[in-house]
């Protein structure tokens, strides 16, 4: 009997009212800022106004997936779903959610821009994914979201599962681990290859290198979430 | 009646802390087996094991081990004392989330159930009295229909008649469905009338494992003046001793006591809680 539904169920009632709110907030901060230039044109004044839309929903996104170890594991272990199922579910979740996200947000993006387009307000989204001389179609940075999303938000479950399985401790190494890749001489130049090559390739290339980061980040938790439980610290033998 | 669970010398430690110690037993389907033991005597541990929450591959439920195993999770049901109800979730979101993972749910004996504890279906869970939670938490127990359903503490926070309503669900439950069924319990004076077999757990260790008929048979009480009962020394083991003036009642445990004179002279049999409490005193 597959857990899918079931973790969809609890999932959704846990995440939909925030998911709606983060929306809602969202427009109504751009919206906020469109009245405020609207205003202060007819004050003679101007308003200037710039943000980064992809960089708040990939925070959000990072956030939710934190969110997720919690409900899914707890209520999903305790309701009788086997842990392989839980973690399947989970990756199938994440998937379709990256994937709407992108989708409003890429409506949200395309929306305000043409709004601000047709008035002479100074707001400005920026897109990361438009930055560093890309050109690439609507469908390209569409695609180029889906897997951006999914990885974050694989990020924010990883952290969160290493911290509900092994505790502090676990985030801690985990941090320091990540520290010694910037601060080590020997590690850090890779940042910066890391860095050069993504402002130098193009959408497919980040796709495919995104897909391959989801692929270990979902990889890694398979070391351990056999063992995962809703109680610490215990032991057969 | 076959097996439908089987423990083979289950070891079990939280940490270096050993909760369970070569615990051995089996469970038949179609029963109410009770369980009962002092805090901390590892009930709540075994019934995670034996239902598959915590890993322990002693443990065979209908000859596999439990343990995130896809094929008899469906069919195992464990509510915990507290049983985990997000504040969001309603009482239909309850129930929308259980049949998605047994197998056998039952929405018209779920609905059933609710309705005899009052809940209605749109009632949210933060809104609910720490009985209404545990009733809730039953009714998905009972419409579950799993094939061992396992109810740690299950009347805690309840009232009388919810207790009662609890109580005549299971029975017909029991009646009309091959269902095994562990109950684990403190007001073990309640439960008894309702379950066939009891075991008794003691600091990790399986100490009794009988039915209800032999437990009635397990103690009596003698009474007598001092003298009078200064025969019974080393004839029997005396479970407890009260003495009132000249007179002393003296608890025998007569699952250990072969002479004949003794148990003629049991007067009356001991009250089960009472029983409990004194093979489970640490003397």
């Amino acid at each position: 009997m597959s857990a899918l539904p079931g973790i969809v169920y609890i999932f959704r009632k846990e995440m939909l009212s925030s998911y709606i709110s983060f929306w809602l907030i969202f427009s109504a901060f751009i919206f906020g800022f469109y009245a405020l230039g609207l205003w202060a044109r007819t004050q003679t004044g101007t308003v200037e106004f710039t943000t980064n839309s992809d960089l708040i929903v990939m925070i959000y996104i990072f956030v939710t997936g934190t969110l997720t170890v919690r409900p899914v594991f707890y209520y999903g272990l305790s309701f009788g779903g086997t842990r392989k199922h839980i973690y399947q579910s989970i990756i199938i979740i994440f998937a379709l959610f990256s994937l709407v996200t992108a989708l409003i947000h890429t409506i949200y993006y395309h929306g305000f821009m043409r709004l601000f387009a047709t008035s002479d307000v100074a707001i400005q989204i920026e897109s990361i994914f438009i930055m560093g001389g890309l050109e690439p179609s609507v469908i390209g940075i569409f695609l180029l979201q889906c897997a951006i999303f999914m990885l974050f938000i694989s990020l924010g479950f990883l952290l969160s599962l290493v911290k509900y399985h092994f505790g502090s401790i676990g985030l801690y190494i985990a941090a320091a681990l990540f520290l010694t890749t910037i601060l080590v001489p020997v590690f850090n130049s890779y940042w910066g290859d890391l860095g050069r090559w993504i402002s130098q390739a193009n959408e497919i290339q980040l796709t495919f290198t995104t897909i391959g980061a989801i692929l270990l980040v979902l990889l890694i938790p398979l070391t351990f979430i056999k063992r995962i439980s809703s109680f610490h610290g215990e032991k057969s033998g | 009646m076959s097996s439908m669970v089987e423990v083979k010398e289950l070891n079990y430690s939280y940490g270096k802390e050993k909760v369970l110690n070569q615990i051995s037993l089996t469970l038949e389907t179609g029963k109410i087996y009770g369980l009962w033991g002092r805090n901390g005597a590892g009930k709540t541990t075994l019934m995670r094991c034996i239902s598959g929450l915590s890993p322990a591959n002693e443990i065979y439920v209908n000859g596999s081990v439990p343990y995130d195993n896809e094929e008899i999770s469906p069919h195992i049901c464990f509510i915990q004392e507290n049983h985990p109800l997000n504040p969001l979730w309603s009482v239909k979101d309850a129930f929308c989330i259980a049949a998605n993972f047994k197998e056998s749910w039952n929405e018209a004996l779920a609905e059933k159930a609710a309705a005899a504890f009052h809940l209605k279906l749109s009632m949210k869970v933060k809104k609910m009295s720490k009985g209404m939670k545990t009733a809730l938490a039953l009714t998905i127990g009972l419409a579950s229909r799993a094939r061992v359903t396992i109810f740690d503490e299950p009347t805690n926070g309840l009232d009388a008649a919810h207790r009662e309503t609890f109580y005549d669900l299971l029975m017909e439950e029991h009646e009309q469905r091959d269902r095994l069924f562990l109950i684990s319990t403190h007001y073990i004076n309640e439960l008894h009338r309702y379950i066939e077999n009891l075991l008794v757990l003691k600091e990790g260790a399986l100490i009794q494992d009988k039915t209800m008929e032999q437990f009635r048979q397990s103690a009596g009480f003698i009474h007598g003046t001092k003298e009078e009962l200064n025969w019974l020394t080393g004839k029997a083991y005396i479970l407890e001793k009260k003495e009132m003036g000249p007179l002393v009642r003296y608890m025998i445990d007569l699952d250990t006591c072969e002479d004949e004179h003794v148990l003629e002279k049991v007067e009356d049999h001991v009250h089960l809680q009472d029983y409990l409490l004194r093979v489970t005193d640490n003397k």
